[in-house]
Order: structure tokens, then sequence, then C-alpha cells
């Protein structure tokens, strides 16, 4: 069992603050590239998150060391690095996107996705 | 046999693979062929599973041999097996449908999709799921971008709510991790239970983060505003795969999640009930008033995912029956309409509902089978979404639910009147049939046979109805044992 939530960190707390200061961007934010912003700061507080799961003050990683005992769970950091991928995958997926719908109505407004302005 | 199920993930995702390499050479024309061989494979292996299946075995797969709460295991039973067998059907008919239309990169996409939506069934690792889940949303994403310039939006639209949606996904995986410490499935039905007394509102937390996500994911009511967008804007084959079989991803998942997994003392029956209520009422009422025909399907979608919800939440096993048979018959049925609904519209060149009165140039089959699409999810006898509703209803009906079987009927009939509307329209005189001949012979045969074998199913499916509740037996087998 690890304690993540049983006292909750510093890191938690940032985790929280980085995911809703994301949910606001991409809920809120008129503007498109402002939304992607915001989609990477809120997979960035869960990327944060899962790292401070697998993180204990004074421990370490058993790589290539003989006798540790107490090491941390290196499972969240390994995860993590798909997530970082999959993140990335999505924002140049979305930045392509934007380019191209810049190209045909010349503006970034959020209004285009509702349709508006179409036909 | 017993590697089969890494098979079925790992042929199509190889190829996709090759794929995107020929098509940079000048064997560009093949990629198609190439597509349709690795999908037919894995459907064809996916089929020889059947029988050990629905004996009622698990064939069960560790990846790199390291065994069960260290590695990551796939396992197809009975509930996988028939969500994979409507996945592969529906993507052997997309490619054969896109063979003369599409070429390159958009089959490697396809048969990405394909690997991730079997991924997702088989896997039982939860952060494996997550990787899967987001390798076909990913795909669908681009797959959703057509030739039309307005589904550009649809895409980014679809891949922003999409997105939140598996970010919420992946946030309540981790809590999951912080409090049980595995993301084995089979562990962590033991580990929740043994949470659950010390620490309810946690697991509450990740129960509402989930719920929200795949409810977003299955276009249930108020986040339900990318599905007509994406549905109605991507491509013939992409529209019948998101509304097939991609809508259905996030059922699955809430069937696996709650319903085989979390067993805790908090019943969501009656949640599940009634947003499944809330999604077909609306659903229904809002496809009434659709102008656009493929918009007015994917409203149609929203309804008929309410009704597997309800029969879900109902919490019997009949209605547990009603709603597996209707998500794979809502497959066959939505496949063939919206099959023809492009073909329709690929032949005259028109999408509004009324602009299609009057036109003597839609060919025959197309207007037919949309017909007995119409017909079968209205619920009409013999076919097979009569026979769906029908348990479903019952189940209503035996749990004393009566206003909840009164407002399926009287959505049956709110779909018999959008669809029978457009039906109307497509047989009407044709004013101009004699001068405007020309274009009826222009889909190929092959289209046809898609066709023809999604509306074969619904027949077959609606006159032997115990091959069909044979074939979902096992999965209900899963939650009601």
């Amino acid at each position: 069992m690890i304690e993540g939530l049983r006292e909750s960190r510093v890191s938690d707390k940032i985790a929280l603050t980085l995911f809703l200061i994301g949910l606001y961007g991409l809920i809120a934010k008129k503007n498109l590239i402002k939304k992607v912003m915001g989609l990477n700061i809120l997979t960035s507080g869960i990327v944060l998150f899962f790292i401070s799961l697998g993180y204990e003050k004074g421990l370490t990683a058993p790589i290539m060391e003989k006798g540790i005992t107490d090491v941390v769970d290196p499972l969240p950091q390994a995860l993590m690095l798909t997530t970082i991928v999959i993140g990335v995958c999505i924002t140049a997926l979305a930045l392509s996107l934007i380019v191209r719908i810049y190209r045909r109505y010349s503006s970034l407004d959020v209004k285009i996705l509702t349709g508006e302005g179409d036909e | 046999m017993s590697n089969f199920p890494i098979l079925i993930v790992a042929l199509p995702l190889c190829f996709a693979f090759f794929i995107s390499l020929l098509s940079l050479t000048k064997l560009n024309r093949f990629c198609g062929h190439l597509a349709l061989l690795s999908v037919g494979v894995s459907f064809v292996l996916t089929l020889c599973l059947g029988p050990r299946i629905l004996a009622g075995e698990k064939i069960a797969y560790s990846l790199g041999n390291w065994p069960a709460p260290l590695g990551i295991n796939l396992l197809v039973d009975g509930l996988s097996y028939l969500l994979s067998l409507i996945f592969g059907l529906l993507v052997l008919l997309s490619v054969i449908y896109s063979l003369e239309d599409h070429k390159g990169k958009y089959f490697s996409l396809v048969l990405i999709l394909y690997a991730g939506m079997n991924g997702v069934v088989f896997t039982r690792d939860l952060f494996n799921l997550y990787v899967f889940w987001e390798i076909l949303s990913i795909s669908a994403y681009i797959l959703v971008v057509s030739p039309q310039p307005a589904s550009l939006r649809a895409s980014l639209l679809y891949l922003f709510l999409g997105s939140l949606a598996t970010a919420l996904f992946l946030l309540g995986v981790g809590i999951i991790y912080a409090l049980a410490g595995t993301f084995d499935m089979d562990a962590l039905a033991r580990e929740i239970p043994v949470i659950w007394r010390t620490q309810p509102l946690a697991i509450l937390l990740v129960g509402a983060l989930f719920l929200v996500s795949l409810g977003i994911k299955s276009g249930l009511f108020p986040m339900y505003v990318w599905v007509p967008e994406a549905h109605s804007l991507a491509p013939t084959p992409i529209s019948v795969l998101l509304s097939g079989a991609v809508l259905k991803i996030g059922i699955y998942i809430f069937i696996r999640l709650f319903l085989t997994l979390f067993r805790t003392e908090v019943s969501l029956e009656g949640l599940i009930l009634y947003w499944g209520l809330i999604s077909m009422v609306f659903g229904g009422c809002l496809a009434l008033v659709q102008e656009d025909l493929k918009r007015m399907l994917a409203y149609s979608s929203i309804n008929q995912v309410g009704l597997i919800l309800i029969g879900i939440g109902l919490g019997t096993k009949l209605g547990m029956e009603g709603s597996l048979y209707h998500l794979f018959n809502h497959a066959l049925i939505k496949g063939s309409l919206f099959f023809s609904a492009g073909m329709i519209i690929e032949s005259t060149g028109k999408r509004r509902i009324r602009e299609l009165k009057g036109n003597g140039i839609v060919p025959f089959f197309p207007r037919f089978s949309f017909l007995m699409g119409a017909l079968a999810i209205i619920g009409v006898p013999p076919l097979n979404g009569f026979i769906s509703k029908w348990l479903i209803c019952r189940a209503a009906v035996e749990r004393g639910n009566l206003i909840v079987a009164a407002l399926i009927l009287i959505f049956g009939i709110v779909a018999a009147v959008y669809y029978l509307k457009v039906v109307q329209n497509l047989f009407s005189v044709a004013k101009m049939c004699q001068t405007e001949k020309r274009q009826s012979s222009s889909i190929p045969w092959i289209k046809y046979t898609c066709l023809g074998t999604l509306l074969g199913g619904s027949l077959v499916f609606g006159l032997l109805p115990s091959q069909g509740l044979y074939l979902i037996r096992e999965a209900v087998a899963l939650i009601f044992p």
C-alpha cells in the first residue's frame, strides 16, 4: 500500500491546482490555442500527481546497486512517460487542426466549434 | 490458441505500420487490400476463439510471461468476445466499403483504431486500458476529418471533449493506484471492498470521475455535443464505426468497471436508469427536429445508447440480456442505416431530409435498406430491434417500473415519426424519374455487399433470437452468475 492519499503533500496540492487551472482554461477560454494550453496544464497536473505517488523522501531506485531495502515505487514514473507521449500526440494533432481551421475561418474564436458562420 | 488475444491486437498494429510505409511507395493503391487482409485475419482469429468462449471458457494471455499482479494480462471472456465480434465485423465492412474511396494512411488509422478497440476489451490492466483507449480515440479524432471543411471543427471539438474524458479517467486510475497499489483488475476486485470500508469517499470520487468520463465518451445527455457533429461530418464508414463501435466502448468500460469489478454497497442502478431515460428522451426529441439526414441518425444513436443504459440500470438479468442484445443489434442496424444514408448522400449529393423528396436518382437498394433499418430500430418484428426492445421492456415491467416501459414504447413511436419521415421522402413519387436516371449505377457492387451483410444480420438475429441470446449468454453470466 502506498500512502499517497493518507497524508496530503504539497505536491498533491500543486497537482490539484494545476488540474483545476487546466480545467478552467479548457472550459472558459475563448481562444482555441489557449484551450489546448489548458488541456496541457491539466495533463501536467495529473502527471505530477502520479509522480508524487512514486516519491518517498530519502528512498532511491534500486538500479545497479545491491542491498537497498527501502525502494521507491518505479511504476508511476514509467507510466507517466506514456502519458506524456500521448499528451504530445494530442497537442500536435490539436494544433495542426487549429492551423487548418484558421486557414479556413481566419479566426481562433471558440464560436467556430459550435458551427456558427458555417454555410 | 492462448496467444490469440495478443495476435488479434498486434496484427493490425504491425500492418498499420507497414501500410503507412507502403503508402509512400508506388504500390499505394494496395494499402486498402493489405488492411482488409489484416482485419480479416484478426476477425477470423476472433471467430476461432468463439466455440471455446461460448462454452464458458476464458482465454488468458500474460504479456512477456509475467504473472498476474506484476505484468499486463489479456483475457477474453464472454463480454470481451461479444464486443470484439461487433468491432471485427464493423471494421471489416468499413474497410471493404472504403476500398474505392480512400487510400494510404486512412487504412493504417483504421487499423490502429481496430487494435485500440480490441485492446480495450481484452486488457485486464487499468492503465493499459487507458493507453488503448487513447490510441483508439486519437485515431478516431483524425478519421473524423473528411473533405468537408466543417469536419475540421467537429474533429477539434471531439478532441477537446475526448481528451478531457480520458484525462478524468486517468486521474481516477491514479487515485485507485494510490489507494490499492495495483492496476490489475482481479487484484482490484479484491482490494476495493476492503478500501471501501475505510475510505468510501475516495472510492466515490473515483466512481464519479469514471462516470463523467464514460458519459462524455458514450455521448450521454449533458455531454453529447460532440456526437452529432462528429457522426454527421465524418466519412460514411467512420460514422458507422463511431456509432456502432466507439460509443459502445464507453458502455463496455462501464459494465466492466462498475458491474464486474467495483461491487460496493452503493447501488448505481437508479442513477444509470434515470441517466439513460434522460438521454433517450432528449436524443429522441432532438432527432425529431433535425434537418440533416446523418445528424438525425446521430441523435438517434444518443436515443439508443440511452435505451441500452436503461436496460443496465434496471439491474435484473433480463434487463442486462436486453441491453447487451440491443448493443449488438444497434451496431448492426446503425451500421446499415449509416451505410445507406452514405449511399443516398453520395448518389444525390443532398444531405437535407426535405431535399430528398421526389429524387428518382436514389438507387432502389439504399432506399430499401434504409426502410429496413428504420423498421428494425423502431422495433418492428421480425427484425432484431424488436427482440431487444421487447426484452428491455419486459424487464422494466417485471421490476414494476411501468413508467419506464411506457416511455420506451412512446419513444419507439417517436423514432417511427422521425425515421418514417425520411422513408416517406425517399419513396415519394419521383417527378423527374425519367429524365434523370443517370447516376443509379455509379455505386460499386462491393458497397452493396456491406449493406447486405448487415441487413441479413438484422433479419437473421430477428428471426432466430435464440442464436443472438446464445452469443450474449456468457457475457450475462459474468455479471449475473
